[in-house]
């Protein structure tokens, strides 16, 4: 819990300024096997404003890269994939929406960074043509495409921008291709950035550095941010405002000063103890009990605590959260 | 650029490594057939005693085996196949007056096969029609399931017998040298048609993979179009595998024209080993597979070659090795 | 026919249908139907357990599987059982070359033989052929892969080396050549199509083993203190099987293939002709017998068909795709 500690004194509101994407009741359901499918996503609600930096945080399997995905339309093609709620982009509903609809949304004004650069470049392009088809797509004519590749690509935090234009992905070492990723986000001059993840892949020191990169790019272009991470750390550092995730659900926000420095929902407590075992001297490493999985996977603990909304914890949870009978 | 050669050195001398080790083979199969060796070498056919001779003093057939090994290896080397009874011309002369015919069948076989398969494939994949994806695997297995030959047959059947549009057998009419161009073209079908299928089949699964790839993801972030993700991104990369296999498969259909050929009187290399074999004269057997072998190899290593030139990842690695070793 | 890339690791023949329809979904979003993702890796995922139940419950539960399994039988039986029923297959007491009809089903041929206990009688050589190279290519395949996949190392290349080398020459040509020196015989085509067809599967099983060896639970066996030799065969074996069977089965429809096309070119048994050797005689009565040449030909085609079909779904059950879950 390092950077840019500025972020965590900001302002309580939830937008500065107007909403950009309202999120109510999202459920993803995905197929496992032939016959099953799986909620990944549980009525999941949430708000972007604009210039927001919000964070979904929550292990594998909560749910909130599918949740990401959902928002910027990747998810996969198959018709077993099934989406209902709402989502609203700018004013426009997004679930339902005919494919030319999201199209025009990826191409222009969501972007977004995935986790592993390695794969998610295309191995036989060169990365300056990965970078123009951003640029292109966003259909501006009189554009000077060859000088936007290199502008972003700087902005991005590279160096030697020419030369690595012309480079293939293998040729670039990992942290250098997530700048690339990022790169290509940007380079469409989006409104809102989603990121699954940016740094998951890379080993310690490179993350501080492309976490950085991405800080300052997000900040010069104003854009919005929805930063997905499993890493309290991570997200903690570079986000107003915060949703933690379990099993397909929020189960906590609020902003991140917020909900970090007095977590109430016992997930969010046990998550944050977890975290900070590993660091404080002499306490022995915290997991995430058994019992308390339990309940959770139970359904005992689906509330969503809103620390911009409720007043008082909530009257269910007792004072260690468990769960108190009414 | 020094990394790419000694990569490329090592595969050629691998690759006569094995040219050797098959003449040896041939020769160790010389040695056990049955009767000796040099009825062996002229089979069942009466000879003179001057021809006997001729053999006998040119392949050292009265030294002992580790002379004769030599010899014949040695006589290989230099293109010294032997003598072909019945006829004026050495085995040497022999093949190559009659390897341009199977070109002739091999190379538009392979060109119509490879062209039609990538393009069947890569339809098949795209398509959003079960129907037309269906309906092209199902007859791609069905073709690959034919027996080449007997396709041949029931072409010809249709076509010349019946229909009389084609002529037979043969390559020209009587009398008439060269090729002429409607006796190609039963061949040629005959041979690209199982190859079509085969490689139509291969492409559609590559294109699939390719299709399941991170880097799709990315770019259809970017929104683009459902065309330019399938033909820009997916099929490079699907080509790439596309190279080595029909590479592989145009050195397999060298042997395998021998089929074709008897289908069709084609006077090419295969009826040559055919007549050969019937006859038991075995020189211009051997002579044949020899010369077969050393096309499978250098087309192998040509494949390997081209392979390397435009896999940009293979392109980095010798590039990178080359740059550290500097 | 199977294909090894240099650098990009693809294995044999992959063969994959999108998707398996399954649930409607309306209320998905609309989106661009990029094909359902397959495997993303070279080989599958080996079942294991139960699940290896349910793989072949979905086996069984495709169509094409029931049916085809059907046709083979019926060939199966035929062929072994029919001749008692159907007639006599050598008197040469009828007329000869008549056309199908009620008294002769196939006709007869032109030495006024019942054609189809001919025919029924053909199959036994083929199928004998076909299945014999399969089981021997995959006993040889699963040691030899099975032992260069799991030691590595020295032994690893060495067995690479002689793998290569018995693909160089095409089993055709080899089979010609021993033709010529030994005379036709049909265990010498057996041997040598197993000799030139086992590097296609072990190169499969390799892969497999490679893979396998890497997993947890073969660390852990050696740590329990389990002999290597025995982790192999107990533990590696028996998970590398799916794509080794499926591999198996294709082999089955290759060697009938080849075999009846070694028969065309005269190279088989003499006494009892298989569906190759019935084709070869054929060719001289394309005008006057056209049933002397189909019907031999189209039972090859069935069966090869029927069993590529079936190596087919096989392959598919085991990898559904259903589409990509991040």
């Amino acid at each position: 819990m390092s950077t840019s500690t500025a972020r965590n004194a900001s302002p309580a509101a939830p937008a500065r300024g107007t909403t950009l994407l309202t999120v109510r009741d999202l459920a993803v359901r995905l197929p496992t096997g032939t016959k099953n499918e799986v909620r990944a996503v549980n009525s999941v609600s949430l708000t972007v404003g604009r210039g927001d930096r919000v964070g979904i945080v929550g292990e594998s399997g909560s749910g909130k890269s599918v949740t990401g995905r959902a928002i910027a339309g990747l998810l996969p093609g198959s018709p077993r994939v099934r989406v209902s709620g709402s989502i609203v982009f700018d004013g426009d509903e997004m679930v339902g929406a005919p494919p030319k609809a999201w199209q025009a949304i990826r191409s222009r004004r969501v972007g977004m960074i995935f986790q592993d650069p390695l794969t998610f470049l295309n191995p036989t392009m060169k990365i300056g043509k990965q970078v123009q088809e951003s640029i292109v797509a966003r259909r501006q004519p009189g554009v000077n495409v060859r000088e936007e590749v290199l502008r972003f690509l700087s902005l991005a935090g590279l160096q030697d921008v020419a030369v690595l234009a012309s480079r293939f992905p293998h040729e670039l070492s990992g942290g250098m291709r997530q700048r690339v990723l990022i790169a290509i986000a940007i380079a469409k001059l989006p409104e809102l950035i989603i990121a699954d993840e940016p740094t998951t892949a890379l080993d310690a020191t490179v993350q501080q550095h492309v976490l950085r990169s991405l800080d300052e790019t997000v900040s010069t272009l104003g854009t919005s941010l929805i930063l997905i991470s499993h890493d309290l750390a991570v997200v903690a550092g570079m986000t107003d405002r915060i949703y933690v995730m379990y099993g397909g659900r929020v189960v906590e926000t609020g902003t991140t000063a917020s909900v970090m420095g007095s977590p109430r929902h016992p997930y969010t407590r046990a998550l944050l103890r977890s975290v900070t075992s590993l660091t404080d001297e002499g306490v022995d490493l915290y997991s995430i009990p058994p019992a308390l999985r339990a309940q959770l996977d139970a359904g005992a603990l689906d509330v969503v605590i809103d620390h911009d909304r409720d007043g008082d914890p909530d009257p269910a949870l007792g004072a260690e959260g468990e769960v108190r009978a009414s | 650029m020094k990394a790419a050669f000694l990569h490329y050195g090592k595969l050629l001398l691998s690759s006569f490594i094995l040219f050797i080790a098959v003449i040896t083979v041939l020769f160790f199969l010389l040695e056990i057939a049955p009767g000796d060796p040099v009825q062996a070498l002229l089979g069942d056919s009466p000879v003179s005693d001057e021809f006997r001779a001729q053999i006998v003093a040119s392949f050292g057939l009265d030294k002992s085996v580790w002379e004769r090994y030599f010899i014949y290896l040695g006589n290989t080397l230099t293109g010294n196949l032997g003598l072909s009874f019945g006829s004026s011309m050495t085995v040497a002369e022999l093949i190559m007056s009659r390897i341009g015919n199977t070109l002739a069948l091999a190379l538009p076989a392979f060109v119509i096969s490879t062209a039609g398969g990538i393009f069947l494939g890569a339809i098949a994949a795209r398509t959003r029609s079960k129907a037309l994806d269906g309906a092209i695997s199902g007859t791609s297995v069905a073709f690959f399931s034919l027996p080449n030959f007997w396709l041949g047959l029931i072409l010809i059947m249709i076509f010349s017998i019946w229909l009389g549009w084609l002529p037979t057998q043969g390559k020209s009419p009587y009398g008439q040298d060269g090729i002429a161009l409607q006796y190609l073209i039963l061949p040629v079908i005959t041979m690209a048609t199982t190859e079509l299928a085969y490689k139509a089949r291969i492409m559609r699964s590559s294109m699939i993979e390719a299709l399941g790839q991170d880097f799709i993801d990315t770019a259809r972030s970017k929104g683009l179009s459902r065309d330019r993700v399938m033909w820009r991104h997916a099929l490079p990369n699907a080509l790439l595998p596309m190279i080595t296999v029909s590479g592989y498969s145009l050195g397999f259909a060298l042997a395998g024209s021998v089929v074709v050929e008897r289908v069709f009187g084609w006077p090419g290399m295969g009826l040559l080993l055919y007549d050969a074999v019937q006859r038991s004269n075995n020189q211009v057997v051997l002579g044949v597979v020899i010369v077969i072998t050393i096309s499978i190899l250098i087309i192998n290593f040509l494949t390997d070659v081209v392979y390397g030139l435009v896999d940009p990842r293979v392109r980095a690695k010798f590039a990178r090795s080359s740059r550290s070793a500097s | 026919m199977t294909v090894d890339n240099t650098s990009v690791g693809s294995g044999g023949t992959r063969v994959g249908d999108p998707g398996l329809g399954g649930s409607n979904s309306i209320d998905a979003i609309r989106e661009d139907d990029i094909l359902d993702a397959p495997p993303t890796g070279a080989v599958p995922t080996a079942p294991r357990g139960r699940k290896v139940d349910s793989v072949w419950k979905l086996y069984f539960r495709k169509p094409g599987t029931i049916a085809f399994l059907i046709v083979l039988a019926v060939v199966a039986i035929a062929s072994f059982i029919g001749p008692y029923f159907a007639g006599n297959p050598v008197a040469t007491v009828n007329p000869t070359l008549l056309p199908p009809s009620f008294e002769f089903p196939m006709g007869t041929d032109q030495l006024g033989r019942d054609y189809l206990p001919r025919v029924l009688l053909g199959g036994q050589v083929s199928l004998l052929v076909g299945f014999t190279v399969a089981l021997l290519c995959m006993t040889l395949g699963l040691i030899i892969g099975g032992l260069a996949g799991f030691y590595g190392g020295l032994a690893d290349a060495f067995l690479v080396k002689v793998a290569e080398f018995f693909q160089v020459l095409p089993g055709i040509v080899l089979a010609l050549v021993a033709a010529a020196l030994f005379g036709a015989n049909i265990w010498v085509i057996v041997i040598i199509l197993s000799v030139t067809m086992w590097p296609a599967v072990a190169r499969i099983v390799r892969a497999e083993a490679l893979r396998i060896s890497q997993l947890g639970y073969v660390e852990s066996a050696r740590a329990a203190g389990f002999h290597s030799t025995r982790i192999l065969w107990s533990d590696v074996i028996p998970n590398a099987m799916p794509p080794v069977i499926v591999a198996t089965t294709m082999t089955v429809g290759r060697a009938i293939l080849i075999e009846s096309a070694l028969a065309f070119l005269g190279i088989g048994d003499a006494e009892q002709p298989s569906w190759g050797a019935l084709l070869n005689s054929a060719q001289s009565y394309m005008a006057t017998g056209w049933w002397l040449a189909l019907f031999p030909g189209l039972c090859i085609f069935l069966v090869v068909l029927a069993i590529n079909m079936l190596g087919d779904s096989l392959n598919d059950s085991l990898n559904p795709s259903i589409g990509k879950v991040k």
